[in-house]
């Protein structure tokens, strides 16, 4: 028998906001074996449970929309698996739903956060030409950055704003830069959604 | 505390998940159900309180009640207290995220002596008055327990009441006896102290009187009222299959010092060495059946998850059926990709048929305890090892593919001689040099032998309690010596524990009431996280004595009468006073005292009964 291919969304509220990807990626492994899952180990030398996270989540912010992929050696059916997970996870972390992935999690492009703050929060910051601010390199370090190609779109919506940022593997802005240049640093922040690129690189629905 | 203020809070903090509660496993109950509310805390930090199989147990225990909630609360690191002092933010307990003043009660577990200012801190910061005095009945009642509380004497004076041994059914019985008197209205704080004190196992220290002699040392400890016991005898729980046992832990998201199940396989020790206070203090030996522990560690696997299970315990190998218990569950942990742990094996067990059997035997490093490096010392210390045995491990591990050891040596140990420093040293070159003797040994560079030397602290309720330290000259001259001896040999390295740490630490371990002015001092100065290098701080701690006109040296460096009275012979044991001055004598003697296995010495435990003991005196 194959292993079933399974992907979850997930969300964190809450507490969750504070916990560290790495971390929420070492709870997924207790997680996985409290729920009686039996997830597909890697092959190799020091075989161990296959996990395939999507975008990581920054500290402060919560999320309706994380994704997790991995496979399973057993049948089981994909509301079972949710309603098993559900059961073995903190109360702040929830399987919306579980299905069999179509596209990899690499495809994933582009994000959106939904930014509580005052409706009249001035926004005129974002429309400049260039925004230069000091970002984190991959490889460590610090580096005068213009952040402005990663930003997408924002709107204005009920309770504050919306932001669609990059989310590329070449390319992903955390939403704290554009918070910190908006002087919004301690509002709460929520992922909403994520998505891929369609033909001519605008963001569609990513499943 | 609401969800915004905790993200002001935990915005710059290193390690947020320290502080935000929320874990898998976790209980959370509906504040109309409750009566009594419990702040269990930890002074030290969440990765090691998480760690603490005391806390596991004791939280589980008191939350069995319906109408108890018991909670967690662990010392703040400093860019933590920052800003909860910065944003007026009290100490608060993780579950509810309550400030600790608004508690019923607030739960000290007491390590180690070097936690004494994290808990004035964090009373502190829980907008808690220190002196028991200066705390009228709106706060909570503070509790104390854990090893320390066997002479809580120099933290007396903040506390309401200590809870004296094992605490799964004490602890219930005081929060059941507060809930009846609150719901009779019979309830005020010293009205409830008093009746507290006629429950077994708990010692009030505001009902006791003491005097002192003009030399400092302790006159009388005089109970105020008649129907205060004189002594206090410790709780043991009789019956360890049956002790309350939590089928659930409180999964923690970020990684801890034990981050895996510790099934706690037997408590007490057969051994007896004489400087260790836990062999003493948890006597008698009471044994958990294999079956008991088997279906306990799969039951915890299964709720929690953990890939390790660790069996805890003082000596592991000492466990009458440590074979039955690996077999029985290597049956099932191996399919389960789990690991099995033994900590704290014994020289003279460590056999081939172990190492297979134990994953972090098989893959972690090697530790030994000699203790002592030549054979006299090691009869002094009761150490039953002798240098064949050392010897015959060692070479069983570097047949098996090892190259490195570590050996836990003491220094400054009673009746302790230069020759006795040399022995180390002789010890580890033999070692060394059992390695080449193996003709299949692991290839490349050769042998390393760590050896890691700790200072001797006289403890109370020891044989050695009566004995002083070694001042810090002496030690210094002794850890030199060694290292004089060991230095340029590539196959050794040497490292020493921190001598003034030591010294602070039999300060408090054998201290008296008077101490907790010292206490108030170094709280003032801002003192905290003494267990931790970067926060110690000798220098504070003499000027803390000082301001305090207390010399450390009457506590540390003094030889206590064997007539005097001792600031802990308020607390009985159940091991005898008589019992200890018999191995004191011994040890003067070189003499060895046979484990409880081989025959019973009459320490005295046995008085306290318990199941699956190996008394003599008691399955009889
Ligand atoms: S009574 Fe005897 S067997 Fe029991 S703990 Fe004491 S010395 Fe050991």
């Amino acid at each position: 028998m194959l292993p079933m291919p399974v992907r979850i969304k997930f969300t964190q509220k809450g507490i969750m906001q504070f916990i560290s990807h790495l971390d929420v990626d070492r709870t997924m492994k207790t997680v996985m074996v409290r729920a009686k899952i039996p997830v597909h180990y890697t092959e190799g030398f020091n075989p161990h449970p296959k996990l395939v996270f999507g975008l990581p989540l920054s500290i402060g912010v919560e999320s309706e929309c994380e994704y997790m992929d991995f496979k399973v050696d057993a049948e089981m059916t994909y509301e079972e698996i949710t309603d098993k997970l559900n059961a073995a996870l903190p109360d702040q972390m929830r399987v919306v739903e579980a299905y069999e992935p179509k596209l990899s999690l690499s495809y994933i492009a582009f994000t959106e956060y939904k930014v509580f703050c005052a409706e009249d929060t001035d926004l005129s910051p974002l429309e400049k030409e260039e925004i230069i601010v000091s970002k984190r390199q991959k490889k460590g370090g610090y580096k005068d950055t213009d952040i402005k190609p990663m930003i997408h779109s924002y709107s204005r919506c009920e309770g504050g704003f919306t932001l669609v940022l990059s989310a590329s593997p070449d390319a992903y802005l955390r939403p704290e830069y554009v918070l910190g240049v908006l002087g919004l640093d301690d509002c709460e922040v929520t992922r909403t959604r994520v998505f891929r690129k369609n033909r001519i690189g605008e963001p569609i629905d990513f499943r | 505390m609401n969800d915004s203020e905790m993200r002001k809070l935990l915005k710059n903090v290193l390690k947020p998940g320290r502080y935000t509660g929320g874990e898998y496993g976790q209980i959370i109950k509906d504040k109309k159900d409750i009566k009594a509310r419990v702040a269990f805390c930890f002074p030290d930090t969440y990765e090691i309180g998480m760690s603490n199989l005391g806390v596991r147990l004791l939280y589980g225990s008191l939350n069995k009640a319906d109408d108890v909630w018991c909670e967690r609360v662990y010392a703040p690191w400093d860019d933590m207290e920052e800003g909860m002092r910065r944003l007026g933010v009290k100490l608060y307990a993780h579950e509810s995220h309550d400030p600790i003043d608004e508690f019923d009660f607030v739960a000290f577990t007491l390590q180690y002596e070097l936690c004494y200012t994290n808990v004035l801190n964090m009373l502190e910061l829980g907008g808690i008055p220190l002196l028991a005095k200066d705390r009228d009945d709106s706060f909570p009642v503070i509790v104390g327990g854990g090893p320390c509380a066997y002479n809580a004497e120099p933290v007396a004076d903040f506390f309401d009441v200590f809870s004296i041994g094992e605490g799964e059914e004490a602890l219930p019985e005081m929060v059941r006896l507060y809930i009846n008197m609150k719901d009779s209205g019979s309830y005020t704080k010293a009205a409830f102290l008093r009746e507290l004190a006629k429950i077994p196992g708990f010692y009030v220290p505001s009902l006791y009187d003491v005097e002192y002699n003009e030399d400092g040392t302790v006159k009388e400890y005089r109970p105020k009222y008649d129907d205060v016991p004189k002594k206090i005898v410790k709780r043991i729980i009789k019956d360890m299959d049956k002790s309350y046992f939590p089928d659930k832990l409180v999964m923690p998201y970020i990684e801890t010092v034990h981050d895996r199940v510790v099934l706690e396989v037997y408590r007490g020790c057969i051994r007896g060495c004489r400087f260790c206070q836990a062999g003493m203090i948890f006597r008698p030996v009471r044994e958990k059946s294999p079956d008991v522990l088997n279906c306990q560690a799969r039951t915890l696997y299964e709720n929690t998850g953990y890939d390790e299970i660790t069996l805890s315990s003082l000596s592991i190998s000492d466990y009458s059926q440590l074979d039955k218990l690996t077999d029985d569950l290597l049956e099932w942990t191996d399919g389960a990709k789990v690991n099995l742990s033994l900590p704290s094996l014994r020289i003279d067990s460590f056999t081939k048929e172990l190492m297979d059997k134990v994953t972090t035997v098989r893959t972690g490093g090697i530790t030994f305890a000699p203790e002592a490096g030549t054979q006299r010392l090691r009869d002094t210390i009761n150490k039953n090892v002798c240098e064949e045995d050392l010897m015959r491990a060692c070479r069983t591990a570097f047949e098996a593919g090892k190259r490195s050891v570590k050996l836990y040596f003491m220094d400054g140990l009673p009746t302790e001689t230069l020759e006795d420093i040399d022995g180390i040293a002789d010890l580890a070159k033999k070692v060394a040099g059992e390695f080449f003797k193996v003709p299949d040994r692991a290839r490349g560079k050769g042998p390393q032998v760590t050896i890691s030397v700790s200072c001797f602290i006289p403890k109370p309720f020891t044989p050695f309690q009566w004995e002083a330290q070694d001042d810090l000259d002496t030690i210094t001259e002794k850890q030199d010596h060694l290292m004089g001896l060991v230095r340029g040999d590539r196959h050794i390295s040497y490292n020493w524990h921190d001598a003034k740490t030591s010294r602070i630490e039999a300060v408090f371990a054998r201290g008296n009431r008077r101490l907790s002015a010292a206490l108030l001092e170094a709280h003032k100065m801002g003192m905290k996280f003494d267990s931790w290098d970067e926060h110690f701080s000798y220098d504070n701690w003499m000027e803390a004595f000082e301001k305090a006109g207390i010399d450390p040296a009457f506590y540390a460096n003094r030889r206590y009468g064997e007539d005097e009275v001792l600031p802990w012979d308020i607390i009985d044991i159940g091991v005898t006073k008589a019992f200890f001055l018999r191995e004191k004598k011994k040890a003067y003697e070189a003499a060895t005292t046979p484990s409880c296995r081989e025959q019973c010495s009459g320490c005295g435990a046995n008085r306290l009964g318990g199941e699956r003991s190996c008394c003599p005196c008691l399955s009889e």
